[in-house]
């Protein structure tokens, strides 16, 4: 037992001893080793990327990518599990939302940039967190309108009373009244509720007026809001609502299911005050906090390979996705579908990172389940949901301004 | 709001996932996080390896210096049982509390870490569940520590490494072999072989559990007791058998097809082992044959030890194994001296002198009978005249007595105590004679 044991620990001290030397050789050969990356990408998307990554190996033939696709609701969950351990991938692609608990938790690491990929201005503040960028933009999937080419033959709906007219004569809309889906009608009817220092803006901003203008469109003919967003995609697959407000991960459903030329893609209809402006989910890799300083380096090149020009458009031809990669510009004559969500990012907006994102969700949500179910007048559930979003971010009276009867509880000296 | 993507993720071959794990071991490997707590571990694990040795080499330098003071030690004679197995474990999860809290101290990841600890945990605690059946039931529980707790311990731990690690996990829904239209992966037949192997086992416990309690509960016979654990276990290991392949994807229709297979198989070269497996069943079925039954076959006496479904094992009176095909048992004549009773008469012939008293030799020769300590009062032995010999009175003493396998043994013993018997009171036992009549006459002539 007693030699057993010192050998153990003899081949087992060799055995690190070993690849820690071999850490030390690698020194003078930057680009060579091994890194992994993550993703919760479909067969198709997955394909794609291979052939990106084939292409980058085969500029830097030392480089060895592991590529593992995981499925959408087991990657976040798995890469906190493995990067507790030290074994997280080198690059995780995956929601710019995860940034605050991933960098909170220490696990992922600010990006440096080594050739200086240009980034989305949008997609920068999507990112930036504590005054650093967390990741490298990869796409953008701003909510857009969707309409069925057969039914809306003539003038697509440019406004919201163009909208509501056409619904009105049987093309019908449909969209989830949720906070992150519904967003976008706030800037058609006032400011956003974020101004530009960051702060909560809630007394003149659109969410009331927009609030009001759901709780009372909800019942007009044509116009269907329902949080079940599987059943919307389906009635519009089967032709029976000719708008549908949606991101641009539906293109492959549809395309699969109704044909490429079935459908269109325009911006969302504007309002009173002005265009629509949806929240700007961005797709991003992200870097592990431990990877060896080998591996940090590669993890970046590769990542910023995935993000240039020319692998953009690779994945805007190939996927229908919309780079990140500002440089890009998309011809509405070549992907018309992709042109749609491209105009719309430009009037889309982010939350601020200065924010918990999770309760901001919440709490707009219950507000936006509140006005609809008529439990509360928008008024009430925004100063509800001011109220409780100034709680959970212990804000000051500076940071947000409430609307008119409703205000911050005192705090106590 | 998360981009949604379809969960259809490419399968890729079992191949290609051992490469990918073993570059993302390698990759992973190459980090200095992993590296400090696969070091730490490894020290850990080296260092409470070799507690125990420590442990004993320090009651050796104890019991050198304190003589048998020692062993007087109460404590540590019945604590010793427990430290030395539990030593390694108790130690690691001490180390490795420690080390989890100055990783988290300095910011480092400590999952690593934190699994070993709860694998450690789970050697302590297969650990204590061994030293315990150690204790109370000593080297009986060697059986079910290597062929239960040790391979339940692996497979657990197994279970855990394999569960903690992305992608390997789908190694087991690969397909390794197909059969017919059904794809068998190596989790059909990783879970196939567990399954089949935990009935073996059940089976086998089982047995070993009638064996043991029925006596006691049913007053029956150790023959008729055995039988019936004997065929739970087989029905135990069928049911087994059909679960196993169920997990392997074959039904109902499946089987047959195979069964149908097999059926022209066992018609060509399989007939004497099916011959002997239904003679099995029917010996087991019938109880014509039970373990501890006195048998004669081809002549020579046996008993039976073990009726299984293909052969029975009998033991000679020079205690020789014999393994023979069940078959033959039920196609040859078999004598069986026990089948509704232990009890076997025993003939002793014997003859006296024509002068004897036949009263006093009949009661010397009873009286000697009963001396023996095998030789049953009732039913009570009995002497049968025989009729006039050559030279002698011809008499049989028969006696009964319940060991049949002691009845070579039995007889040698009645003739011992008869010829002392009889030579105590006078009882002649003529030497065989043959008179011969010369006639004078003839040879006085010159004829």
């Amino acid at each position: 037992m007693l030699k057993r044991s010192i050998y153990l620990l003899a081949g087992g001290i060799l055995f690190l001893g070993l690849v820690s030397c071999r850490g030390f050789l690698s020194e003078t050969q930057r680009i060579n080793g091994r890194i992994i990356v993550w993703h919760s990408w479909n067969s198709t998307e997955t394909a794609v990327l291979l052939e990106a990554l084939r292409d980058f190996q085969e500029i830097n033939p030392g480089v060895q990518v592991i590529n593992v696709p995981l499925t959408p609701n087991e990657l976040l969950p798995r890469f906190i599990q493995a990067a507790r351990e030290g074994s997280g991938p080198d690059l995780l692609i995956g929601s710019d939302d995860w940034i605050q608990e991933l960098a909170d938790a220490n696990l992922i690491r600010p990006y440096t940039s080594q050739t200086g990929v240009p980034i989305n201005g949008l997609a920068r503040q999507a990112i930036t967190y504590r005054g650093n960028l967390y990741g490298l933009p990869l796409f953008l999937a701003p909510y857009a309108l969707y309409y069925n080419k057969t039914i809306v033959s003539g003038t697509i709906a440019r406004t919201l009373d163009d909208l509501l007219t056409q619904a009105a004569q049987g093309r019908r809309v449909a969209f989830v009244p949720r906070f992150e889906d519904a967003f976008w009608g706030i800037q058609t009817f006032g400011p956003n509720i974020f101004d530009r220092a960051g702060n909560l803006n809630l007394a003149d901003s659109g969410l009331i007026p927009w609030l009001d203008w759901l709780s009372e469109m909800q019942n007009r003919p044509g116009v269907i809001l329902n949080v079940d967003d599987a059943s919307l995609e389906e009635l519009f697959i089967q032709g029976r609502i000719a708008y549908y407000v949606a991101g641009p991960e539906k293109q492959a459903i549809f395309n699969a299911t109704m044909g490429e030329e079935s459908f269109g893609v325009t911006t969302l209809p504007s309002g009173p005050h002005g265009a629509a402006s949806p929240l700007l989910p961005v797709e991003t890799m992200m870097f592990y906090e431990f990877s060896s300083p080998d591996q940090a380096i590669l993890a970046t090149t590769l990542a910023e390979f995935l993000a240039n020009q020319q692998q953009g458009i690779r994945f805007m031809r190939e996927l229908n996705k919309l780079p990140a990669n500002p440089q890009i510009s998309v011809d509405s004559r070549i992907y018309p579908n992709v042109s749609g969500f491209w105009r719309q990012s430009f009037t889309a907006v982010v939350l601020p990172n200065t924010f918990e994102k999770s309760s901001l969700i919440t709490a707009g949500n219950r507000a936006y389940a509140a006005t609809l179910s008529g439990a509360l007048t928008p008024e009430s559930a925004v100063c509800i949901f001011g109220l409780e979003v100034a709680a959970a971010n212990s804000l000051t009276a500076e940071q947000i301004t409430l609307p008119p009867q409703c205000e911050l509880p005192e705090t106590q000296p | 709001m998360n981009p949604e993507t379809t969960s259809t993720v490419i399968s890729p071959t079992l191949w290609e996932i051992l490469q990918s794990q073993l570059n993302t071991a390698l990759a992973i490997v190459m980090r200095p996080v992993v590296q400090q707590q696969l070091l730490t571990i490894l020290a850990i694990l080296g260092i409470t390896l070799m507690l125990p040795e420590l442990i004993r080499y320090w009651q050796i330098r104890q019991a050198r210096r304190a003589g048998d003071q020692l062993k007087q030690l109460i404590w540590w004679n019945k604590s010793r049982v427990f430290i030395f197995p539990l030593a390694a474990p108790l130690g690691s999860i001490l180390l490795i509390n420690l080390a989890i809290w100055l990783f988290n101290g300095r910011n480092y990841p400590s999952g690593m870490l934190e699994n070993a600890r709860s694998l450690f945990s789970m050697w302590l605690i297969f650990r204590l569940v061994v030293t315990l059946l150690y204790y109370r039931w000593s080297d009986g529980v060697r059986p079910y520590y290597r062929w239960v707790l040790s391979p339940m311990f692996v497979i657990l731990i197994l279970w855990r490494l394999v569960g903690s690690s992305v992608g390997l996990i789908s190694i087991i829904t690969i397909p390794i072999l197909t059969i017919g239209t059904n794809a068998i992966s190596l989790g059909n037949l990783l879970s196939s072989a567990i399954t089949l192997y935990a009935f073996v086992v059940s089976g086998w416990m089982v047995e070993q559990v009638l064996n043991r309690t029925l006596p006691d509960q049913l007053n029956a016979e150790p023959g008729m007791i055995q039988s019936v654990a004997t065929l739970t276990r087989y029905a135990i290991l069928a049911i087994g058998t059909v679960f196993s392949l169920a997990l392997l994807g074959f039904d109902a229709t499946s089987l047959a097809i195979v069964a149908g297979g097999l059926s022209v198989g066992i018609g060509i070269g399989l007939q004497d082992i099916v011959a002997n497996f239904v003679s099995g069943l029917t010996l087991l079925f019938e109880q014509s044959l039970r373990p501890g039954d006195i048998i004669e076959l081809d002549g020579a006496i046996n008993e039976v030890e073990k009726v299984t479904l293909r052969a029975t094992i009998l033991r000679t009176l020079d205690n020789v194994e014999l393994i023979i095909p069940n078959a033959k048992f039920t196609t040859a004549q078999v004598n069986t001296l026990t089948r509704s009773s232990r009890q076997i008469g025993v003939r002793v012939p014997f003859f006296v002198h024509y002068d004897s008293d036949l009263a006093f030799v009949r009661q010397v020769a009873l009286e000697t009978a009963v001396k023996h300590e095998l030789t049953l009062a009732d039913p009570p032995p009995k002497i049968l005249n025989q009729g006039f010999g050559d030279y002698a009175f011809l008499f049989e003493l028969f006696v009964w007595m319940e060991y049949p396998k002691r009845r070579g043994l039995y007889r040698s013993d009645l003739y011992d105590l008869l010829m002392d018997a009889f030579a105590a009171h006078g009882i002649k036992v003529p030497y065989p004679q043959r008179d011969l009549h010369v006639r004078s006459e003839l040879a006085a002539s010159g004829e």
